[in-house]
């Protein structure tokens, strides 16, 4: 028996330091763009370029002020008119600096398209702006603490191919916030009438902190958006990893979607949107 | 030396001295209910042979001519010690009385050689088996028990998942009573359904499948329950922190008895408050739910002395909520399984058995999310008819099996709702599917020698996806196939090969291959095996998973000092392995499956140890692992090949079992293995305000190792009429927090330029002490 256990612990032994060799695997970090723009209706376009960064546990504000691309060359282009977007500080949007128009501004119906040049590399998207849906009625619902509940009502177009997306921000706020769950296909509720329980979103997946309802006497301004397949697919995605990504139910190894072609990722989305302004009561 | 060589050298020391001696054949009877006792050893007067029955009671043995003498045993029965006179071949029933004095006897020796059982390619696991090993919470489990053998991985906390040597959990096929059980957990793994109060004995295969078991790829799990008329009444209770269980053995008349089990948990009122006040000291935490319960019965009737008809129904249901707090996010799972058959066996002739059963499983499954008004869940269901007849005939150096099987399966793998406020959301026809199966299957287990032995076996199946069946085109038009037609078929052939040879009396080789085919997939959906992993049927685009398995090993006793251990070689291959492209949010689409999987290749390869000490107060095994599991999708990590997500590098377990005193026993379980491989974000961008992870090479990444120690200590009242014992156990004895799932939370702000990333890891049992009591009327 003690041959035989020998004989078991030379063979263990061997076949462990067989086990122990690593492979060369290829490098993790591919160095890519990040592109975020809009085009509203009756607006010039918007464009944000920044940078992916790797995955350290922690940046600070050096590398935020780095991951910007300043000296990019942007073109948007209707088809008929072409125009070089102009690099602007902007206070309102991370990382503060952005790219927009000065001419040309989106209309319904409108296609356009994107092209962003930098370093050699090139990066372009379209995109479209859909047919405005307006809200039928904004209300508030009673909810204990002195707090109130947005609900919304829209009807449907059945003859059209519908995505949407909701926003609200308090009036004295810089930018509007996507609610919890802020997109919609009409996919399941084609030439319907659907009423919304609206709940607020967190600003950002940097906090968790949000409080779903408004108070009493807030001054909230509603926006709901006609967008198109591409961009329902990325803010559909980005709100899976936002609130998902931590469910172990769920989990999400998924990379967003993107409409943008070449080495980048991101957004070019045109936007047929609505604002309310309303009094919570 | 060459292998031709050795082969031939093995076959020539086969045939050796068989001058002299005769053939005996035996069945192997209870006395009382004429039903057959499987697993009863037989010996030789003078020990030099021995032997086991099989599940029919049959034996055969090769005796000096003249006067003899045998030993028949089992630890249910009194010992039988006929003399015989043999001049030739015999063939001769044995009757077993059954022993009254054993429910007193909590000894179960370590009886069946390690030489019967994994020579015919099975793990052996019986009632007693189970109490071996500490319990979780006081509740022995049977899928925990089959965890701690060589070649099966767990899946890491909270799974419920069997991995086979490298395969999916999806690949094991799980039979109750004949039964298909499709999901053959509880919820997180922790407890199977099968009660261990309701089986008998389990037969845990995982390489060289015999042809009569089809459909899967990996592993077979066969459970039976006591077949065997009831002769006394008998009731059982049992109380621990978690569970409560009742067990009644009712006989109604000398040949017929039925008896039932049945489980509830009150986890909800004893075990879930603690851990979530416990988990709840940040802003991510989650809360929890969960409770189960299930039921059996079965009846036996003898109806001759050749006649025996078993019944048996299983019904279970699983209740699970999780909650997100931050987001007010409710998730909620409920499934329930059911399985029903009734098994014919009739005892044709001495030599002839047939067996003939009729079988219904069928599962359900929904998974819900609520967030205020809006709500939206998948639900999925399955049913199969099944139709089995074999009969075995025993000739002299042969052992015959052939049969065929017919099932139907009706599945609807992802039927979708969700409703917002007062608008339900119009998903249209659910995808509903039906298959048929029809094989036929043959082998013959051959014993050229008395070293030597030979099985093989040949399944041979005809598969096929049929109507009524809707699909939507790429145009948004229907397309409409009646039951009549024929959408998809296949022919396929499974051929089962072992050798056997026996180096010495206490020393075997074996060799098995097996070829299978599955047509039925289990499609991976979540991050760590919840029962969302739906099944669905082979259908155009969707291939049957094929696969090849070859394993190699020797297998020694050594009776006298009472150990036995085995090394097992194994290496397998598979096609058309799937992994699903979507996460379960897309399930609340009502897609088409075939559009949103990934088909590839999968391999696997490893050594498993295993020794077990049988004799003695202190008795135990040591089972290690050494193993690689790999697979390769053209579609993921450009072509390379990955890990698979339950690649186990090393797998070790220890179990020990410590008899202090008649009354006292301790026992101990250690459990170390690799950790699962998962995908982990390399980079991330900023993008609308939020930081977004982008995640690396496919399963690149590992968890950290598993490993968790459970003690348990028991102890025996014995007053009279009724028995009872107490039993103490600890679970994770020193509180390892064994990650189920990592994530990536990342806090600050960007306007203020400070943000960091942490990594969060959801682990879910700390350790939890836990107290059974349990009594048992007679």
């Amino acid at each position: 028996m003690m041959n035989f256990c020998k004989n078991v612990f030379i063979i263990l032994l061997v076949i462990m330091a067989y086990s122990c060799k690593k492979e060369d695997k290829p490098a993790p970090y591919k160095p890519r763009f990040v592109v975020e723009g809009w085009i509203e209706k009756d607006d010039y376009p918007y464009v944000i370029v920044t940078h992916n960064l790797p995955f350290f546990t922690a940046i600070d504000s050096a590398q935020l002020a780095e991951v910007v691309i300043r000296y990019a060359k942007v073109t948007v282009s209707d088809g008929t008119e072409t125009e070089v977007l102009t690099g602007v500080t902007d206070k309102r949007y991370f990382p503060y600096f952005l790219y927009r128009g000065t001419s040309l501004k989106g209309a319904t119906g409108g296609n356009y398209k994107l092209t962003v040049e930098y370093a050699g590399n090139t990066l372009e998207a379209e995109t479209s702006i859909p047919k405005v849906t307006p809200l039928e009625s904004v209300w508030f619902v009673s909810k204990p603490e002195n707090k109130v509940q947005l609900n919304v009502r829209f009807k449907d177009e059945a003859a059209d191919k519908n995505y949407y997306r909701l926003y609200t921000k308090l009036e004295k706020a810089k930018v509007f916030t996507p609610t919890l769950l802020s997109n919609q296909n009409d996919q399941y509720f084609n030439g319907k009438e659907l009423q919304l329980q609206v709940n607020r979103g967190p600003e950002n997946n940097l906090t968790s902190k949000h409080d779903p309802y408004f108070m009493k006497g807030d001054t909230v301004m509603v926006k709901f958006s006609g967008i198109p397949q591409s961009g329902f697919e990325f803010w559909n995605s980005l709100q899976d990893e936002v609130l998902n990504g931590s469910n172990p139910l769920v989990g999400s190894t998924k990379a967003l979607k993107t409409n943008i072609k070449g080495p980048g990722v991101g957004i070019w989305c045109g936007y047929a949107s609505t604002i309310y302004r309303v009094i919570a009561q | 030396m060459s292998k031709p060589f050795l082969v031939l050298l093995l076959l020539l020391l086969g045939f050796n001295g068989l001058a002299q001696k005769v053939l005996l054949e035996g069945i192997v009877l209870a006395d009382s209910s004429r039903k057959a006792i499987s697993g009863a050893r037989v010996y030789s007067k003078s020990g030099q042979e021995q032997t086991l029955t099989d599940q029919n009671g049959y034996f055969k043995m090769l005796l000096d001519k003249g006067k003899t003498g045998l030993r028949i045993s089992h630890m249910s029965y009194v010992e039988l010690r006929p003399e015989l006179l043999l001049r030739k071949d015999h063939h001769q029933t044995f009757y077993l009385k059954t022993n009254t004095q054993f429910l007193n006897e909590v000894q179960i020796s370590a009886e069946r050689g390690i030489l019967k059982s994994n020579l015919n390619n099975y793990h052996l696991l019986k009632a007693g088996d189970l109490e071996k090993a500490p319990a979780f919470l006081g509740v022995h489990d049977l899928i925990k028990t089959i965890q701690t053998l060589p070649g099966i991985g767990n899946g890491g906390e909270g799974n419920a998942g069997l991995f086979v040597r490298g395969s999916s959990s999806g690949q094991n096929l799980v039979l109750f009573n004949h039964s298909v059980v499709y999901n053959p957990s509880h919820l997180l793994g922790f407890f199977s359904v099968f009660n261990s109060n309701a089986v008998e004995q389990v037969r845990f295969y995982k390489s060289g499948i015999p042809s009569e078991y089809g459909g899967r790829l990996s592993a077979v799990i066969d459970i039976k329950s006591n077949s065997e008329v009831a002769d006394s009444l008998r009731l059982e209770a049992e109380l621990s922190v978690l569970a409560a269980s009742l067990n009644l053995k009712v006989p109604i008349t000398k040949n017929w008895s039925f008896s039932t089990a049945m489980r509830k948990t009150f986890m909800n009122h004893s075990v879930w408050p603690i851990v979530n006040r416990l988990g709840n000291r940040d802003e991510s935490s989650n809360r929890m739910s969960y409770d189960f319960y299930d039921l059996n019965f079965s009846s036996a009737l003898s109806l001759t002395k050749k006649d025996r008809l078993f019944a048996s129904l299983y019904m279970g249901g699983d209740d699970f909520g999780f909650d997100i707090r931050r987001f007010q996010i409710n998730n909620g799972m409920d499934w329930q399984n059911s399985a029903a058959s009734i098994n014919w066996n009739r005892m044709v002739s001495n030599q002839v058995v047939l067996d003939n059963t009729l079988s219904y499983s069928g599962y359900r499954f929904k998974f819900g999310m609520q967030q205020e008004g809006f709500k939206a869940g998948v639900q999925s269901a399955i049913r199969d008819f099944t139709y089995q007849s074999a009969i075995q005939v025993y000739l002299e150096q042969h052992q015959l099996k052939a049969g065929i099987n017919l099932s139907q399966h009706k599945f609807k793998p992802n039927t979708p709702f969700a409703r917002n406020g007062l608008t339900d959301f119009d998903y249209g026809i659910p995808n509903t599917y039906f298959a048929d199966e029809a094989a036929l299957f043959l082998s013959d287990d051959y014993r050229f020698s008395e070293r030597l032995s030979i099985y093989a076996g040949l399944r041979l199946t005809y598969y096929r996806h049929t109507g009524p069946y809707r699909i939507t085109n790429k145009d948004g038009g229907i397309s409409y196939f009646p039951r009549s037609k024929t959408l998809n078929d296949e022919l396929f052939l499974e051929p089962s090969f072992t050798a056997r040879y026996h180096l010495n009396k206490q020393t075997a080789l074996k060799f098995a291959y097996s070829r299978n085919v599955q047509t039925i997939h289990l499609i991976p959906v979540t991050a760590s095996n919840f029962p969302s992993d739906f099944w669905m049927p082979s259908i155009s685009g969707v291939p049957p998973e094929k696969g090849n398995q070859y394993s190699f090993g020797i297998f020694k006793e050594w009776a006298d000092a009472g150990y036995e251990g085995y090394i097992d070689l194994y290496a397998r291959d598979a096609e058309n392995a799937i992994e699903f492209s979507g996460g379960i949010m897309n399930l609340f689409d009502n897609l088409k499956i075939e559009d949103h999987i990934y088909l590839g290749k999968g391999k696997s390869y490893g050594a498993e140890f295993f020794l077990k000490k049988k004799k003695g107060k202190f008795t135990g095994y040591l089972s290690y692992t050494l193993s690689r599991s790999e697979r390769t999708f053209a579609e993921i990590n450009e072509g390379r090949a990955f890990p698979f997500k339950y690649d186990r590098t090393h797998d070790l377990s220890l179990v020990s079992d410590y008899r202090l005193s008649p009354r006292w026993n301790l026992s101990a379980l250690f459990t170390l293995a690799t950790g699962n491989a998962y995908t982990k974000p390399v980079s991330r961008y900023l993008i609308a305000g939020n930081v977004v992870n982008e995640y690396g090479a496919y399963n690149d990444s590992r968890m950290p190792l598993y490993h968790r120690l459970d003690l348990s200590a028991g102890y025996q009242f014995n007053t009279g009429k009724y028995k009872s014992s107490l039993s103490l156990s600890v679970y994770n004895v020193y509180n390892k927090k064994n990650p189920m799932f990592n994530y990536y939370m990342a806090r600050g702000s960007l306007s203020s330029g400070r943000v960091s990333v942490q990594e969060k890891s959801i682990a879910l049992l700390p350790i939890l002490p836990a107290i059974n009591y349990k009594v048992v009327f007679k």
